[in-house]
């Protein structure tokens, strides 16, 4: 019952926040390109593929081209649904959750990191800066949705593994494409003229938290869904690629976004995966394949070279530190062992890493783990950045359970050194005079 | 088939929270806390058990929740497992600190949906003639109410002891923290009389 609650649950979030699985169809990522003229392969110049493939007409009217469903035109600039359509009505039922969005507990706050995600934003969505709102959630997993009512949201987690300026636009720009596109509409007239409508039924029971009335039966329909999900997945790609040259991003920076996420999947294939992004967005090989080679062409088309890396560190560095707290919370180890290796490559602040490296091991404490930890922990002591003043508390637990007592009150003390005020003083000098193993 | 064991299940569900009841708490009788300590509850609570697990409340548990732990064992969460998940739960051991048993229930509160978990003012704490630690939290609930609370705690006799009081900030908090702090104040190793 659980599992068919949890798919149900799973469908609708899809369907409303346009974001499901993606495995394939090479044709459908290159249409936004080839829309805009854009060179599709790296071929020499004068013989780049980068013509847009005849439209397809179809005996209902719709419109089709590269395998892409244009029967609904783009959303133009500032456009609101006429209210007497079932658009109008979607984008009501989200602009209902967007005022418990605005309030939620897990809300990012700051404005200063509002503000800069909000401008990339812009940056990326052009004419359409003022239809979006950005709200960023505060939870340690890789996440962004898109409501059709022009309602983002990013996720700190993702915030975390973006590693410029240029990848955070990459997600950025897909998800916008998913609402110039109008994709939730699209999927909704799919599934109800598939389904009668009635499944939605079904999914408003399963989001409420009953069982479903009835079985989610017809598991072609839900092939059917998913493979039109999959389209609009290609499809956003392409634009997040598109929007990203526009911009005047380094389009090879896009298909690095999927690289770091496989890299942290290959290191524990088998957890469960904490975000609904990461489970209906799977990194997959091909998907990192395809927009390597599309952002290649670009490049070489446009050879734009802004990564946006040194802005987005200084945007975001600020805050690593709770990030990282939070996601060794999570402890899923292994996964966030590669995240911190990933981070290391090039990063101002090494220490801050080697921080958690050592806090990591602190934290799991199996075979080896301490003596690994007190590794880490100097090695930030040593390494360029800033290591955290709690560096040396954790330092002190660490050797009080290795039972080097000396060692441990030396780094206690060091702590109430770095931090004057530091808000377990009493407890600490408790521990310095009686250090307690068990 | 599948139908009908779902329907099953749905009524298993709706029966047991059906059943989780509340049982009255006497102010004048004194009240312990696992085998090893008891004190008095100064008001009159209702309680709900579970294993070593109580919650009191006056109001309602969201609008103030005191969670009694009369001794978590080695390798035990804070908060029961209801779902069987893969992921791994941080977990008490019985050589912790009282610096790694605050991470240890900040890593449960934020695992638990809490937002933006502190702590503030850990400080060594008499339980009832044993050292044990003190110390003040605060959180945001996942739909933006702000609570706050205080614990106290102690390892003895291998077990993990734990008196946690939290409420809303607004009202609720102040409504019945003297009364609590009374209540610790009268924390004693059972069978010591008041």
């Amino acid at each position: 019952m659980n599992g068919r609650v949890r798919s149900a649950a799973a469908i609708a979030a899809c369907l409303l926040l346009a974001a499901c699985q993606t495995t394939g169809g090479r044709s459908t990522f290159e249409a936004p390109l080839r829309k805009a003229g854009l060179p599709v392969t790296t071929a020499p110049a004068g013989q780049e593929d980068n013509t847009a493939h005849a439209a397809v007409v179809g005996q209902d009217g719709s419109l089709q081209l590269d395998g892409v469903d244009y029967s609904l035109a783009d959303l133009s600039p500032g456009a609101r649904p006429a209210t007497d359509t079932d658009e109008a009505g979607w984008w009501m039922v989200m602009d209902r959750t967007e005022r418990e969005v605005a309030t939620a507990g897990n809300l990012v706050t700051d404005d200063a990191l509002n503000a800069y995600v909000s401008a990339v934003a812009c940056r990326v969505a052009g004419d359409h800066c003022n239809d979006l709102r950005v709200y960023l959630i505060n939870r340690p997993a890789f996440n962004a949705t898109m409501a059709p009512n022009g309602m983002m949201s990013v996720w700190t987690g993702l915030l975390l593994r973006v590693r410029s300026e240029a990848q955070l636009a990459t997600v950025l720009g897909h998800e916008f494409g998913h609402y110039l596109r109008r994709h939730t509409l699209q999927r909704m007239r799919d599934v109800i003229a598939m389904t009668n409508g009635l499944i939605f039924f079904q999914i408003a029971v399963g989001v409420a938290g009953a069982a479903p009335v009835g079985d989610i039966a017809a598991l072609g329909v839900l092939g059917s869904i998913q493979s039109y999900s999959r389209d609009h997945e290609r499809e956003a790609d392409g634009y997040g690629l598109l929007f990203l040259y526009q911009a005047g991003y380094d389009v090879r920076e896009a298909a690095k976004v999927w690289q770091h996420l496989l890299d942290e999947r290959d290191a524990d294939p088998d957890r469960e995966q904490p975000s609904i992004f990461f489970s209906s967005h799977p990194p997959s090989d091909e998907r990192q394949k395809v927009l390597a080679e599309l952002g290649a062409a670009l490049h070489q088309h446009g050879a734009m070279t802004d990564t946006g890396r040194d802005r987005f560190l200084a945007a975001t560095l600020p805050y690593r530190h709770a990030w990282l707290r939070d996601e060794l919370n999570l402890r899923q180890f292994e996964s966030t062992d590669v995240l911190l290796d990933g981070l290391l490559d090039g990063d101002p602040n090494p220490a801050e890493l080697y921080f958690f490296k050592g806090e990591l091991r602190r934290l799991r404490n199996g075979d080896g783990d301490n003596a690994a930890a007190i590794e880490f922990y100097d090695r930030a002591l040593s390494a360029a950045g800033n290591a955290p003043p709690d560096l040396h508390r954790s330092r002190g637990i660490v050797l009080l359970r290795t039972g080097d007592r000396a060692a441990a009150a030396e780094a206690l003390r060091a702590y109430l050194t770095a931090v004057p005020d530091a808000p377990d003083r009493l407890i600490i000098e408790q521990m310095i005079e009686r250090p307690r193993v068990s | 088939m599948n139908r009908l064991l779902t329907a099953a299940i749905v009524l298993g569900v709706l029966f047991v929270s059906a059943c989780t009841q509340f049982s009255l708490v006497e102010a004048q009788k004194p009240a312990r806390l696992g085998n090893a300590f008891e004190f008095d509850p100064q008001i009159a609570w209702s309680k709900t058990s579970s294993g070593p697990r109580e919650l009191w409340t006056v109001d309602g548990p969201l609008l103030n929740a005191l969670h009694l732990y009369g001794g978590l064992l080695e390798g035990d969460p804070l908060f029961e497992d209801r779902v069987s998940k893969p992921d791994p739960k941080p977990l008490f051991r019985k050589a912790m600190s009282p610096l790694e048993i605050r991470d240890f229930i900040v890593a449960s509160l934020t695992l638990a949906k809490l937002q933006n978990v502190s702590t503030a003012d850990l400080r060594p704490f008499d339980f009832a003639g044993n050292p044990g630690f003190r110390f003040e939290f605060a959180y945001v609930t996942e739909d933006g109410l702000r609570k706050k609370g205080f614990m106290v705690g102690a390892v003895y006799d291998d077990r993990l002891y734990l008196i946690s009081y939290g409420a809303p900030e607004v009202f609720y908090y102040e409504k019945h923290r003297a009364t609590v702090d009374r209540m610790v104040a009268s924390l004693r190793r059972t069978g010591k009389g008041a």
